[in-house]
């Protein structure tokens, strides 16, 4: 896992708030070590610089490198290099390109990095 | 004035990943022409579908940087070496995108559903037979199957599950996908859409749509299927296809 200093930008954070599904963001940064943010968090938060500042470092700060997700449900691996993810299933996983989506709702989210939160899959590294 | 782009001696390389070729230049042309709605509609989450050099999304992040700082950018592509050159391509511009290795967009869909504001894809749109479509190598980057239709009419649904309510899509396709077909389908689903480029190069004759959602356009669609007289729908659904992209046109400029 890496961090990697971002420019803070309040208007770009306030437009991200209302995309993210926040519950994910909270749980994927505290899988990533970081649990400094709010588990609950209301728009009227967005105002406070100390909160944004924390919504910012979970966002775009933490990075996972190396390591795998982990559907929580199947324990299946999704490997990790360099960054990026390889969500690709094998020919022979069940459901291979006639129903992936599917295959996908049954990993239930447990965290993120800054991509992770757009995951339903856990974390291991 | 001029604005940067992607250079081509950054963009990386690899055998197995496709180089910026014409319709990737069409599409980062058709970007730079539409740069000052692009601005003006200030996107937070920008999202490439097939990113193979990765040239198009450093170029669409360069093209907004300017003036809209702060955009998420997220790229995927069914093939691994693909991903790995648009990592260096983008590194090499100093641009970050967060980068999966996936079949369009399986496993990101829950999460980032109603989420992307602007979308590009330039889709594998050759037509070729149904069996080389699939792979997740250099073909995967052209093999469209039959009227090079399968993975557009794949991408589409899905573009439709993440755009947000002011999404923009912009996808590159070829005559023998039958564009009009494709806008056809997409104003079904509430979208309007306008040809926003067309360029015929030795090869092909290419033609970049920009979708959009239009809520009048559901309206629209009920009160046609009240009408009689099923011979003359699609003529005038064209009809008013060309009548929105006019009128949204104007509004935008």
């Amino acid at each position: 896992m890496v961090e990697k200093e971002i420019d803070f930008n309040p208007d770009f954070l306030k437009n991200m708030f209302h995309k993210v599904q926040y519950k994910a963001l909270v749980d994927a940064s505290k899988i990533m070590g970081y649990a400094d943010l709010p588990n609950v968090a209301e728009p009227s938060m967005l105002e406070s610089e100390e909160f944004l500042r924390k919504f910012h470092h979970a966002l775009l700060e933490l990075h996972l490198e190396e390591g795998s997700l982990i559907c929580p449900e199947t324990g299946r691996k999704f490997p990790v290099n360099k960054g990026i993810p390889n969500m690709l299933l094998h020919e022979d996983e069940p459901m291979h390109r006639i129903n992936i989506e599917l295959q996908f709702r049954k990993h239930e989210l447990k965290i993120s990095t800054n991509i992770l939160w757009m995951c339903k899959l856990g974390v291991n590294y | 004035m001029t604005y940067k782009t992607a250079q081509i001696r950054l963009v990386s390389s690899h055998p197995e990943v496709y180089e910026p070729c014409d319709d990737s230049f069409a599409l980062v042309d058709t970007l730079l022409a539409d740069r000052t709605n692009l601005v003006q509609h200030h996107p937070t989450v920008c999202m490439e579908i097939g990113c193979g050099s990765g040239y198009v999304i450093t170029s669409l992040a360069l093209i907004l940087a300017q003036e809209v700082t702060g955009a998420y950018y997220v790229a995927t592509d069914i093939n691994p070496h693909a991903v790995a050159v648009t990592r260096k391509t983008l590194e090499a511009h100093g641009i970050h995108a967060e980068l999966v290795v996936t079949d369009i967009a399986s496993g990101l869909e829950t999460r980032l559903t109603r989420s992307v504001d602007v979308m590009v894809v330039n889709p594998p749109y050759v037509p070729t037979p149904v069996e080389e479509v699939g792979g997740n190598g250099i073909t995967s980057a052209w093999a469209g199957g039959e009227n090079g239709r399968s993975v557009i009419d794949k991408i589409l649904p899905i573009a439709d599950k993440l755009l947000s309510d002011r999404g923009w899509l912009y996808m590159v396709t070829l005559t023998a996908n039958e564009p009009s077909e494709i806008c056809l389908n997409m104003r079904k689903k509430g979208y309007a859409s306008r040809i926003v480029l067309q360029r015929s190069t030795e090869e092909e004759s290419l033609h970049i749509i920009k979708f959009w959602r239009d809520p009048e356009l559901e309206v629209t669609e009920i009160k046609m299927s009240n009408k009689p007289g099923h011979g003359t729908v699609i003529g005038s659904l064209l009809s008013q296809i060309s009548q929105i992209s006019f009128l949204s046109n104007c509004s935008s400029n």
